[in-house]
């Protein structure tokens, strides 16, 4: 029985260690992979709130290889530093990528082959492109042009990009702009990459003395808020060896500005010394993309409150950051409860002052008496007709005769007698159905 | 009635019109909607509604004339329509701008407020200092609406989804009363600053105690267009006298009826009146106040 029972346990600790080293088998790259990544939010999408879709690139730190084949269970997503319900997770499907390759064509392009090389790189972008992709191309020297609309043609763009000549000056805020536009509208996973090796003539330099090119319509910082506003990220692309700060002097490559750009509006800045290294950088571009993982969460404050939320995903011992603004400036929702209970104080906003003003009121004189020594007004007015001043409280003109309306007894008018019940011999006034002026005696038919 | 009274009914007014805009536009499911189709129709209806009731406020409760209140509730709801729209789309657009928070907020409220009483301004009168009154009356109550709205936002994070069916009614009341108080008052705050003021109070007939302010041309008779509406006098003609702005001062000049002050028939060529000069129409008087 004893042995038995020892068999059994030695026969499963045997199974239970071969299913160890079975799993461990299984789940090589996870268990190499476990940790660090470089973990990078790339977009987040919350148009569809309280739904909100996170893009997210997760490589290797040491060679920037793409980490592919984590699950959902290996991500945890938290709103404001509350974790947050993972609804929908796909990996290595990022739906429909919507690209703009925006391009210099400047003169100095010509050079060290960059515009040949560019030119490569974009065909090699174009060549990685899926079905269900598509791309813009901007162009820009002096002048910008959308030079092919969106579209999932890789011939048409192949042909688009062939035809790129060279121009003269740059103006690459005004590609970022149009890059913009182009974006405006569009869902799903957007790709912006600017590619210059020059400065915007915007800020002057010698050429545009020379050649009176005036560079962007748009300033810099009109062109980052542009950007931002629309939740447009873009990558910036420097190219050439030659790193010049001096926005005056026309040579090099602005690359305070360009990765300012960058990150301002949470893109990424590379920097290319050579044309050949593009096709490369391109490519990963492409690559990467279509390697991210899509993490749709709902929401832990569902209300659209206009508030910043501030999102981490963190995968094994890495994270990585981002956030978003709830878009609504000015929410407006309505219950019958509230509606109820905002209708009480404004009625009694209008009840109070009518309840005030009654119990402060002062009675009118009932009857006013002409000739009386006080009146209510010490006013003077003038009569009418002749224009001679009218004694306080007279029914008629002592010079012409005419009949005074009472209208400086203050209000209410309605306790005043009629202006013709007057008596007609002395100017009494008379009731309402005396036929008799109850002063003189005169005979009055009302 | 006097100035008091009469800013505390605008605000009332204001508050019922932002109170109403709430509870229509906030019956509908905008949040679901594109935020651009969401601000349009907001900024629209809560436009509509407030503009609707300051519209109301001076035919209802100062001139007592339904015509004019009806009037001035259809004017203000077509130009609070447009303004409205005009100021939310901007306000919207500077708040993604800024990407949120108490500044964003309080700018794009601003910005909707500015747009309101720019409105306001223009339904009321035609000169362009009292649009700027109005638009900088405007642009305070956005302010105050904005920051409040934020702050009570963040306060009541946790409970946001109630908070924001109270906060929205509260700050669309609140936007109402300040708009619809803030602009008499404004108007009569910067009066008082300004070098040429005057105050015309009528001391007798029917509208005995009432109270307006003299910012640049006031009409009075007895006909209910006009600034000062004299109802219940005979006497007084359709538009009786005007007062204008001159080099010398104000000036009050006949239009439609023989006019008086102090013993005086004033002629056409006008008379420039005098702190506490009493004018008379009619048989009723109105007091001039530099003041």
């Amino acid at each position: 029985m004893n042995s038995l029972r020892t068999k059994l346990i030695h026969g499963m600790c045997v199974s239970q260690a071969i299913f160890a080293v079975a799993c461990l088998a299984l789940q090589p790259a996870l268990a190499a992979d476990s940790g660090p990544y470089d973990v990078r939010i790339e977009q987040v999408d919350a148009r569809e709130f309280p739904l909100v879709t996170l893009f997210v690139l997760v490589t290797d730190p040491a060679d920037g290889e793409v980490i592919s084949g984590l699950g959902q269970e290996d991500f945890v997503v938290t709103e404001d530093d509350v974790q947050v319900e993972i609804v929908k997770f796909s990996a290595g499907n990022p739906g429909p990528i919507s690209t703009v390759l925006a391009i210099d064509r400047s003169g100095s392009m010509e050079t060290e082959g960059k515009l040949a090389g560019a030119k490569q790189a974009a065909r090699a972008f174009i060549d990685q492109m899926r079905p269900q992709d598509q791309v813009a191309l901007v162009v820009f020297d002096n002048t910008v042009s959308i030079w092919q609309d969106f579209t999932s043609d890789q011939n048409q763009l192949r042909q688009r990009i062939d035809a790129i000549a060279l121009g003269n000056g740059t103006a690459w805020y005004d590609g970022v702009w149009y890059t913009v536009d182009l974006m405006t509208g569009v869902a799903g996973r957007r790709n912006a990459i600017l590619l210059s090796d020059g400065k915007d003539l915007r800020e002057g330099g010698l050429l545009q003395r020379l050649f009176g090119a005036s560079g962007s319509q748009h300033s810099f910082e009109e062109t980052i808020e542009y950007a931002s506003a629309n939740g447009v990220a873009i990558h910036t692309v420097g190219l050439g060896a030659q790193v010049n700060t001096d926005i005056s002097d026309a040579e090099g490559f602005d690359e305070e500005r360009l990765k300012r750009m960058a990150e301002s509006t949470e893109g990424v800045y590379h920097h290319s010394p050579t044309a050949d290294q593009l096709r490369q950088l391109y490519l990963s571009f492409a690559e990467n993309t279509q390697k991210e993982y899509v993490i749709t969460v709902r929401s832990g404050r569902a209300s659209y409150d206009g508030t910043r939320r501030d999102l981490r995903v963190t995968a094994g011992s890495s994270t990585g950051s981002g956030g978003y603004v709830e878009q609504h400036l000015l929410n407006v929702e309505s219950n019958s409860w509230a509606a109820l209970a905002f209708i009480a104080p404004l009625a009694l906003a209008f009840i109070v002052p009518l309840v005030w003003r009654k119990s402060r009121a002062v009675p009118p004189d009932p009857v006013w008496t002409p000739g009386a020594n006080s009146s209510p007004h010490t006013d003077t007015i003038m009569c009418m007709q002749c224009g001679r001043p009218i004694r306080t409280g007279a029914r008629f003109c002592v010079g012409c005769g005419s009949a005074v309306l009472p209208t400086w007894a203050s209000s209410p008018p309605v306790s005043m007698p009629s202006p013709t019940a007057v008596c007609s011999r002395c100017g009494q006034l008379l009731r309402p159905s005396a036929r008799f002026c109850s002063n003189c005696g005169e005979r009055n038919l009302q | 009635m006097s100035k008091r009274m009469q800013i505390y009914y605008n605000a009332l007014f204001g508050a019922v019109g932002g109170y109403l805009g709430w509870l229509v536009v906030g019956s509908f499911p905008t949040q679901a909607w594109n935020i651009w189709l969401a601000s349009t129709f907001i900024g629209a209806g809560v436009g509509l509604f407030i503009g609707l009731a300051v519209g109301a406020v001076e035919g209802a409760i100062i001139k007592r004339s339904a015509k004019q209140a009806l009037r001035g509730a259809f004017l203000g709801a077509g130009i609070g329509l447009l303004s409205g729209m005009v100021g939310l789309i901007v306000g919207e657009i500077l708040f993604l701008i800024i990407k949120g928070g108490l500044l964003a907020r309080a700018l794009g409220w601003m910005v909707f407020g500015f747009m309101l009483g720019v409105g306001q301004g223009l339904q009321d009168h035609r000169s362009r200092r009292r649009i700027s009154y109005s638009a900088l009356g405007g642009t305070i109550a956005g302010l105050i609406g904005g920051l409040a709205f934020e702050v009570l936002t963040q306060v009541f994070l946790q409970e946001s989804a109630n908070a924001q069916i109270v906060l929205s009614g509260l700050g669309l009341i609140l936007i109402g009363a300040s708009l619809g108080g803030i602009i008499p008052l404004s108007l009569d705050v910067l009066r008082r600053a300004a070098k040429d003021k005057g105050t015309l109070v009528v001391k007798t007939g029917r509208r005995a105690g009432l109270e307006a302010p003299v910012l640049d041309s006031v009409r009075l008779g007895s006909y209910d267009g006009c600034d000062i509406y004299l109802p219940g006098d005979p006497s007084i003609a359709a538009e009786h006298a005007r007062i204008v702005k001159s080099a010398d001062g104000f000036q009050v000049v006949p239009v439609g009826g023989v006019t008086w002050v102090g013993g005086q028939q004033i002629t056409s060529a006008g008379y420039v009146l005098k702190h506490g000069d009493k004018v008379q129409l009619g048989s009723t008087i109105v007091e001039f106040e530099a003041r």
